[in-house]
């Protein structure tokens, strides 16, 4: 592991256990032992490391989901369906913190902050990527599809976080397969 | 040809009835079912107005509790059970999920488009698909068709041949039975073409003696009073002479 990544996996884990304002770039250096200009060698900024852990966030997530549904080698219809599934695995698992535009959109609330804007982009690129499986599905209408499960997914995301064991997770993706089902 | 006339008349009264029966069970049938899915499709604006006052009380930057989530739920359940409609667990889910969705990017974003999405979902689950539409489209025309062929088929001359009592019938609303107006245009011919008397009209209860009054010297009939009329004109005893003896002058009915 190089130090960037060494730098960025301690990072992560203090956004994720304190959360990202109250990890102060001290803490990060204190706990990955680096010196202070090792950080902004390769992050010159905190919001460029927190930038570099959404994106990391974002990329697992999609890495996991491509993995699984090549696995299952399935068609169409039934992808869609599969994605449902798991979507509702993905917020179900124990170290599930939130998806992370929301994350970002939380923690900097204001409209002008890069990072909230970047959970923008990181919004648009989860409904892109949802639009396009509907389309590969032949939804009707592939955009509204995309966003609708984008917004679902959101909101079952924040349940399942705000009341854990609760069987939001499972409910969301029987909401969400009645929702594609009326698509199609 | 009177029996024509007669017939005709009927039939087309027969039709106003069928019409109004008709469209008043398609909008009954429309009320019924607006009314049903209406405190559905208000649930967008009960559910925004929610989040404004939310948004103002606790500030844009505010992040939904359990509380918040507690209440979105309510509203959904709330709506539901005004709406009576049986929904599946599943889409009272999926627009709870949606809903809470929705408040989330609107709180981000200030863009009610996440709502447009809500309101998309509600609306394409409740409306029929394309299939019961084109149903009720080809049951509708189907009637239509019906109504056309039962049209009289000699308009013009059936309208030159009105009586005054078929005129004043057909801007009434009353609730008279067909049969019974139609009776009643046949007691009016009849009395225009003989020379009737009528003994005991002095006799008459009020009402049939008002309504027998009016029939005779105007021709027309109210629609509360058919009844009365009927009555009365049991009590018409006419005598009808031969075509060649009827005096000159006398007014006629056409006859082919």
């Amino acid at each position: 592991m190089n130090m960037r990544d060494k730098i960025l996996n301690i990072a992560s884990s203090l956004f994720d256990s304190r959360g990202i304002q109250a990890s102060g770039v001290d803490t990060i250096i204190l706990e990955a032992g680096v010196a202070k200009a090792t950080l902004y060698k390769h992050f010159p900024s905190k919001n460029q490391l927190i930038t570099a852990y959404l994106r990391d966030k974002s990329d697992k997530f999609y890495a996991w989901l491509n993995a699984q549904m090549a696995s299952k080698k399935v068609e169409s219809q039934e992808l869609l369906l599969l994605l449902c599934e798991l979507m509702a695995q993905w917020i179900s698992q124990p170290e599930f913190r939130g998806l992370p535009f929301h994350i970002a959109a939380v923690e900097f609330p204001e409209a002008e902050h890069p990072i909230n804007q970047y959970s923008v982009v990181l919004s648009a690129e989860l409904q892109g990527y949802l639009c396009e499986i509907a389309r590969h599905a032949g939804a009707k209408d592939p955009e509204a599809l995309g966003q609708q499960l984008t917004i679902l997914f959101e909101g079952a995301a924040l349940v399942e976080r705000l009341t854990p064991n609760t069987g939001a997770a499972a409910r969301a993706k029987e909401a969400a397969m009645t929702l594609v089902r009326n698509a199609l | 040809m009177n029996l024509l006339v007669n017939m005709n008349h009927t039939r087309q009264r027969y039709e106003r009835i069928c019409k109004a029966y008709a469209a008043h069970g398609l909008w009954a049938i429309g009320l019924k079912k607006w009314a049903k899915h209406a405190p559905l499709y208000r649930l967008r604006n009960n559910l925004a107005g929610w989040n404004r006052q939310r948004i103002q009380q606790a500030g844009a930057a505010s992040v939904l509790n359990v509380q918040d989530i507690s209440s979105i739920r309510q509203l959904i359940d709330q709506a539901q059970q005004q709406s009576t409609l049986p929904l599946s667990p599943a889409l009272l889910d999926q627009w709870f999920f949606l809903a809470i969705g929705a408040v989330q990017v609107e709180s981000q974003t200030a863009s009610s488009k996440a709502w447009q999405l809500f309101d998309q979902s509600i609306h394409s689950q409740l409306e029929k698909p394309a299939f019961y539409r084109s149903l009720s489209f080809g049951l509708i025309v189907s009637l239509c068709v019906m109504w056309m062929a039962f049209a009289p088929v000699k308009q013009n001359q059936i309208q030159a041949e009105l009586s005054p009592l078929e005129s004043s019938v057909s801007q009434a609303r009353g609730s008279a039975d067909p049969v019974t107006l139609s009776l009643l245009n046949l007691a009016y011919q009849k009395m225009q073409n003989g020379s009737c008397q009528l003994p005991q009209a002095a006799m008459l209860p009020e009402v049939q003696r008002q309504a027998f009054i009016m029939f005779v010297t105007e021709g027309k009939v109210d629609t509360d009073q058919v009844e009365p009329l009927r009555q009365a004109l049991g009590y018409v005893s006419c005598l009808y002479p031969q075509e060649l003896m009827r005096p000159q002058g006398r007014d006629r009915l056409p006859r082919e």
